[in-house]
């Protein structure tokens, strides 16, 4: 149902926000409202539905501010309410105390670390072509998880990184006080990360992602 | 580590790749599905929202990010807007469908606002 929408193109936003520019802010909002939305919760595992709708304002604060500026130039218009979007998400994963986004590249080594010699790795580049489907399955799973494996899931997405720089689940466990509001420790984060892994991993194989080899 | 538990790591792994990639916004099949109570919070937000940030919003408001905000970079998105392979008879069915949209949302703009 998705793709068979049919949305004002970046090229027809360039002329309207010479023509008529609040027009065309209302078309962005309009049709990509959504997208926006989506894009936001994307960037930050902990934001809830005030802190996406804080962004998504921001957001076209923002650009309006732009499209007002006399010098404003109207290219690629989407890609600016994107960019816009991003850096208003780190403003707010700042406020939230949330830790700083890794460069993805950095992620890599320690991804390609933990999947190395796996049976986990090769069943995964198998199913190489389902990694869309894969994703938004997870997603689903994640949120339907009970809370306390959520919020674990989250927070461990989250800190990836520096569990895996540290060798620590300490900073798995701070993330859980400072986002979530309950204590725990190290020890109690990572048996809950552990536990909604034991949760997700047979429903991943019931949607056809037979993942994990164990003995 | 036992053999188990380094598939369990790879599993992990591979979840938070999965979760952490950049997103094309562009591509809705690529972003998180909202929840209901996640949609209803979207469709909360007023459908004058922008009547009335134009309104508020001047371009010399002291907490403006000039450049920073402003400016995109040429990398950025690079992946966004990739075009589908579509033959000349989708494009042109596309091309009038866009046209009614375009024709719709002007009529709902001089009818006194862009959203219903």
């Amino acid at each position: 149902m998705e793709n068979e929408r049919i949305l004002v193109t970046e090229e027809e936003l360039e002329r309207l926000l010479l023509e008529d520019p609040q027009f065309a802010v209302e078309m962005i909002d309009a049709d990509y409202r959504e997208n926006i939305w989506r894009y936001i919760r994307s960037l930050c595992r902990y934001f809830d539905d005030d802190d996406v709708h804080e962004v998504y304002v921001k957001t076209l604060k923002d650009f309006i501010r732009c499209v007002k500026k006399p010098d404003f130039d109207p290219k690629a218009p989407l890609k600016l309410v994107f960019h816009i979007a991003k850096k208003r998400v780190l403003d707010r994963r700042r406020a939230k105390k949330v830790s700083k986004v890794p460069i993805f590249d950095e992620l890599l080594e320690h991804i390609a670390s933990d999947m190395k010699d796996t049976t986990t790795r090769l069943n995964w580049l198998l199913m190489k072509s389902d990694w869309p489907e894969f994703r938004a399955i997870l997603e689903k799973l994640i949120d339907d998880l009970p809370e306390k494996q959520r919020d674990a899931m989250n927070a461990f997405v989250e800190t990836y990184w520096e569990i895996r720089t540290q060798g620590s689940m300490q900073r798995l466990a701070e993330n859980i006080r400072v986002q979530y509001g309950y204590d725990c420790t190290a020890s109690q984060a990572a048996d809950n990360v552990r536990a909604a892994i034991e949760t997700l991993e047979p429903q991943l194989r019931r949607a056809g992602f037979n993942l994990l080899e164990r003995d | 580590m036992s053999n188990n538990e380094r598939e369990i790591r790879a599993l992990e792994a591979i979840i938070a790749s999965q979760l952490l990639r950049e997103r094309d916004p562009t591509n809705l099949a690529d972003l998180p599905e909202l929840t209901d109570a996640q949609r209803t919070a979207m469709n909360s937000v007023p459908s004058n929202i922008v009547e009335q940030l134009w309104q508020e919003t001047n371009e010399s408001d002291e907490d403006c990010h000039s450049e920073e905000t402003c400016t995109v970079n040429e990398e950025e998105f690079a992946g966004m807007n990739r075009a589908e392979e579509m033959t000349e008879e989708t494009r042109q069915a596309l091309d009038e469908a866009r046209k009614e949209v375009w024709e719709s949302m002007k009529k709902r703009k001089e009818q006194g606002g862009a959203n219903s």
